[in-house]
């Protein structure tokens, strides 16, 4: 893990499919969200982490592990998108 | 029939009323947090007041229940500080909540202030604004379960415990939670297909937890703990939406689990079959988190339920067709109404699915008007609804259920009660009952002026 979550960019795509996942399922409006603004501030509160994790689950059949549970990796869509692509890479051996 | 009525603090009414029923100005059916701020509202307004509850406590979702935060008591504003954004009885009740310690905050939780509360002070602060309300009579374990009439409202059949007796009611306020009177009384309302119900939460107490099991991050590591046991599954499916949150002491927390009937059963809540499934449902995943938390979750081994709810925390059921329906696109655009007389602030929380919430904030934060006229049931000249069943789009109650609004709606409902009791429904102006409720709560004890914000 790096010490700050945002250095690592994910692919553009995964934000766009992030963003429409919280706008699907958790948040109306959501996909007018910059991929760098605050989550909390849009709206969500800490247990819309556990909502977001089972929807990545159902969407990428990636259980995110307890450790990438922080404030910080589920900041924006930015941050949470570069640490499902970490996750994805290491799952798929890719990077 | 006429049951054995115990003599209560109703006399014969002026004016001369039918004999065979108990008499009285406005009735209130309903202590939830509505049925409490119509009933004080009613009687500070001079009405002399009954209000029926079927538990044995005030406050409804917010004691019954076991739902732990007052929310909508405050305009959504991005700012910091908690502005309130109904005067009268919704913003007493929050202060008499922190004035006894039973309140803590508010806190902002995502963009919104709530107030955490405790519902046994809840249930203390609705028996001391009861107590202290001059013309009110309060019978617990007491439902309606008939009413009579046409475009008014005649007579009320209320039943405790195998003995019958009739009200007959000046004005009827129906703070149900499930517009009953309404039904009672042969009244329109609607309610949503099952699958988009919103889903009701089961709330518990576990207390026993060491300092700090739930500080920062752990909240979340032990609410990913439970998922991954359900995904493992060690823990039934319906426990994995399980949100646990710190009260105000050490070693205490509240548990909330959003519910679906067990066995594919189609939610109802106005069916008892449905009603006991769900509640036996609650406490089976109640007692399985409870064993869970203490074998494998740190901080949980000493831990123990201390409170199971009386009853599920329903969050929507009928509807009342009234003058006017609150809409989506009302909630939506922060609408206001020449006859307003309260301010929906919270989002559309729509917990159509039981794995959490779907919001949909209002644009540019803006409060919602509440119209007089939602919360009168079409041709029925003496009853008000007040509370989640008032009439309002599926979407929009998601907005106007919550316990903060339902105070304002059924303060309002009270005082326009009291205002029909008094001066009779033969010919009355919505506009101008708005206003003469708007200035009865300005006017009112204890009650801060009314201020409309408009959008």
């Amino acid at each position: 893990m790096t010490a700050d979550p945002t250095a690592f960019r994910a692919h553009p795509d995964l934000e766009r499919e992030l963003l429409e996942l919280v706008e699907e399922h958790l948040l109306d409006g959501a996909d007018g969200l910059e991929p760098g603004a605050s989550l909390a501030d849009a709206g969500l509160d800490s247990m819309a982490i556990m909502q977001l994790l089972l929807l990545i689950e159902g969407r990428f059949g990636l259980w995110l592990p307890e450790e990438d549970l922080t404030r910080e990796n589920f900041a924006c869509i930015r941050s949470l998108a570069a640490a499902v692509s970490r996750r994805l890479a290491a799952r798929d051996g890719v990077l | 029939m006429t049951g054995e009525t115990v003599g209560g603090t109703f006399g014969a009414t002026s004016g001369g009323t039918t004999t065979g029923g108990t008499p009285c100005d406005v009735l209130v059916v309903g202590g939830g947090s509505a049925g409490l701020a119509a009933a004080v509202a009613a009687a500070r307004s001079g009405a002399r007041t009954l209000l029926v509850e079927w538990h044995g406590t005030l406050g409804g979702m917010a004691t019954a229940a076991l739902v732990h935060s007052v929310c909508g008591l405050y305009l959504l504003r991005d700012e910091p500080g908690a502005v309130p954004a109904n005067p009268g009885l919704a913003t007493e009740v929050a202060d008499r909540l922190q004035a006894c310690g039973g309140a803590w905050g508010p806190v902002r939780m995502g963009r919104v202030d709530v107030l955490p509360h405790r519902p046994a002070a809840f249930a203390r602060v609705a028996d001391e604004l009861a107590r202290e309300t001059a013309g009110l009579e309060v019978r617990f374990h007491t439902a309606a379960i008939a009413a009579c009439g046409g475009a008014r409202v005649a007579s009320v059949e209320l039943f405790c415990r195998g003995v019958r007796e009739t009200v007959l009611p000046g004005a009827v306020v129906d703070a149900s939670g499930d517009a009953t009177v309404v039904a009672l009384v042969g009244a329109g309302f609607e309610i949503e297909d099952a699958p988009r119900l919103q889903r009701p939460a089961y709330v518990f107490v576990l207390e026993g937890l060491d300092a700090g099991a739930l500080v920062d991050d752990r909240r979340l590591r032990v609410a990913h703990r439970i998922a991954t046991a359900v995904r493992a599954g060690e823990l039934p499916g319906g426990a994995r939406g399980a949100s646990l949150r710190a009260a105000d002491r050490t070693g205490e927390a509240f548990v909330t689990i959003d519910l679906d009937p067990p066995d594919r059963m189609a939610y109802d809540p106005l069916d008892a079959r449905c009603l006991a499934a769900l509640e036996v449902h609650g406490r089976a995943l109640a007692f399985a988190l409870e064993r869970f938390l203490r074998a494998h979750v740190d901080g949980f081994a000493r831990c123990w339920i201390a409170a199971l709810p009386a009853r599920v925390g329903v969050r929507e059921s009928r509807r009342a067709l009234g003058e006017i329906r609150v809409e989506t696109a009302d909630v939506e655009e922060g609408a206001t109404f020449p006859d307003q007389i309260a301010l929906a602030t919270w989002p559309m929380e729509l917990r159509e699915q039981a794995t959490g919430p779907r919001l949909r904030y209002p644009r540019d934060g803006r409060p919602t008007g509440i119209p007089l006229r939602a919360l009168r049931p079409r041709g029925v000249a003496n009853l008000l609804v007040a509370g989640r069943c008032i009439a309002a789009s599926h979407e929009a109650q998601a907005s106007l259920r919550v316990i903060g609004t339902c105070l304002a709606t059924g303060e309002a409902a009270g005082r326009a009660a009291a205002l029909l009791a008094a001066r009779g429904v033969a010919h009355y102006d919505t506009s101008a009952l708005a206003d003469a409720v708007n200035a009865s709560r300005r006017a009112g004890e204890g009650v801060a002026t009314c201020t409309t914000r408009s959008a």
